[in-house]
């Protein structure tokens, strides 16, 4: 971690005076890879900001994972029976993984207008549905997504940037053990003190399956009839092995 | 000791699994049901997603019931006769079962109909069995000898075969038509049947329970073997990892079960299922009647459609 720092500020130093990028970030661990005891994972990011800008400069991270299609329904209780509505809604492009972080305790400062121009939070967040329903009748689901996502730890609101010295910062996201492969965005944004903005820069960082658990769920997408077959071939030579041994004793 | 599972996307305690396998397997080798009704919702309940809870499910079941075949098979308790006739029904149900799940999805109205017809018939079948059972049992308290079995109307339909195993001369088509519904239910609830075929056994054909839940193992065997390949063909949904943790548990638990339920007498063994059965009814109704933590549905789906 120590040299990754050291690495890091020696490529701000080469670089700064040719390009003079007010903001910079760099994350310490590109690839997350998930094992077959992996138990989540934290993506740390080192910035640095153009110290004659630093000061009552706005940092903000935006973390968005990798978006897949999700349908959602309500349950209703229908005559003291509680069963799943008929209406659903199809959010295409949900990011499996939503956090933010900013070095300020909350953004209520900032115009809503440049927050939604950079789809910064949750509520500016642009999830296309194909079922063509206005804001009115999306805000309900989007809200039930954010809750289901606070509960299982995919959606994290925080205002944890540390400030390292004169112009390093440092900010760390964690991503729980459910959290979905793919390529994760990470957006960084540099604002003034009246909100306006100054500089952005984005990485992105890939969390993988490795190993036996990258080998199985490849094996059962690819070749799907034989990894049923063997599964239910595995089951029975498993039954068989229990009752011969059990047959014994 | 946590575990990571690939298909299912968490990571998951080995000890837990291992458990709820062992008591799946002990009730599948003394009653001859999968338990996939206690099991699905329960690993729902540890977050696995439901659609790979109920394929894994399906892998789960299989080694379970296989191990406690097998043993049923040692013991000759089982009717292989009466297994494929039951199962020539069950494979033409399960098709039928698939379209009607089909046009019962079209229409809209799959959960109501699913629950409210699963609550009903298992609450029906459990109480009385409990009746029954408890009948059987006072009156050999009292010292009167009943019957092997009661001869009904259905018995005398004609192409009649002699099932030796069971000590039966029936008609051919109360057990074809057992099979077909059985295996209607299973497709549109995604559970191997063993619940309701059980109680169809001993009191519509009238087998001896011993006899019924060797066979009804055999069919849960073909059901699941099935069902594990079709999930995985058509979802790729079945984790490997759970269902081979599961069946560690499973395959001790199948073998604990049979040795218990060959000491119990057959009223015994209708007591206890009835009892379980109740159970399950009682854990299903609560589970629409009673308001959800989180009440709504989340599926990550392939394609927008």
């Amino acid at each position: 971690m120590k040299s990754f720092i050291v690495i890091f500020l020696f490529f701000i130093q080469i670089y700064q005076p040719c390009a003079r990028e007010p903001l910079l970030t760099d994350i310490v661990d590109k690839d997350i890879s998930i094992t077959a005891s992996f138990d989540g994972a934290k993506i740390i990011i080192y910035g640095t900001v153009d110290p004659k800008l630093y000061k009552d400069s706005i940092i903000i991270i935006n973390v968005l994972g990798p978006s897949s299609h999700l349908k959602i329904r309500k349950k209703e209780k229908y005559a003291g029976i509680w069963l799943v509505g008929k209406n659903e809604m199809i959010f295409n492009n949900a990011p499996g993984y939503f956090a933010s972080s900013s070095n300020l305790d909350n953004l209520k400062s900032i115009d809503y207008s440049i927050l939604k121009e950079l789809n910064i939070g949750w509520n500016n967040l642009i999830i296309s549905t194909n079922n063509f329903k206005n804001d009115k009748e999306v805000e309900p689901y989007k809200k039930i997504l954010k809750s289901y996502y606070q509960n299982r730890g995919l959606y994290q609101i925080a205002s944890n940037i540390d400030i390292l010295g004169e112009s390093l910062f440092r900010a760390e996201f964690v991503l729980p053990a459910i959290t979905p492969t793919g390529i994760y965005n990470v957006k960084s944004f540099l604002l003034n003190h009246n909100g306006k903005l100054i500089s952005s820069w984005a990485n992105s960082v890939k969390v993988s399956k490795e190993g036996l658990a990258e080998g199985l769920s490849d094996y059962s997408i690819e070749h799907p009839f034989l990894y049923g077959l063997l599964a239910a071939l595995g089951a029975i030579i498993a039954g068989y092995i229990g009752s011969e041994v059990f047959r014994r004793i | 000791m946590e575990i990571y599972l690939p298909i299912a996307g968490l990571p998951i305690n080995f000890f837990i699994l291992m458990s709820l396998g062992l008591v799946v397997g002990f009730l599948s080798g003394m009653f001859g049901v999968g338990g996939g009704f206690l099991m699905t919702p329960l690993l729902m309940l540890l977050g696995i997603p439901p659609a790979v809870a109920v394929a894994s499910e399906a892998n789960h079941i299989l080694a379970a019931s296989f191990s406690g075949f097998l043993a049923h098979m040692r013991r000759l308790n089982v009717d292989f006769l009466m297994g494929f006739i039951l199962l020539t029904g069950g494979i033409v149900g399960s098709i039928l079962g698939v379209f009607l799940l089909k046009y019962l999805l079209i229409i809209g109205q799959e959960k109501i109909f699913i629950s409210l017809s699963y609550i009903i018939i298992l609450t029906f079948v459990g109480v009385w069995m409990l009746w029954e059972s408890l009948n059987t049992l006072k009156k050999i308290n009292k010292g009167k000898i009943n019957k092997l079995h009661e001869h009904i109307w259905l018995h005398g339909l004609p192409f009649k075969i002699k099932f030796r195993k069971s000590h039966l001369y029936i008609s051919i088509i109360p057990p074809i038509f057992i099979g077909f519904v059985v295996g209607v239910l299973s497709s549109i609830m995604g559970v191997g049947g063993g619940f309701i075929l059980v109680p169809a056994m001993i009191y519509i054909l009238g087998m001896p329970t011993q006899v019924v839940i060797g066979t009804s193992l055999l069919q849960i065997v073909f059901v699941t073997s099935v069902s594990t390949i079709m999930h995985s063909y058509i979802n790729q949904t079945v984790d490997v990892v759970l269902s081979s943790l599961l069946l560690i548990g499973a395959v001790i638990g199948a073998q604990i079960g049979t040795r218990v339920m060959v000491k119990l007498k057959g009223e015994q063994i209708r007591f206890l299922l009835a009892i379980i059965i109740i159970i399950v009814a009682v854990v299903l109704i609560g589970e629409i009647l009673v308001t959800p933590k989180e009440a709504f549905i989340i599926e990550s789906i392939k394609e927008n459609i």
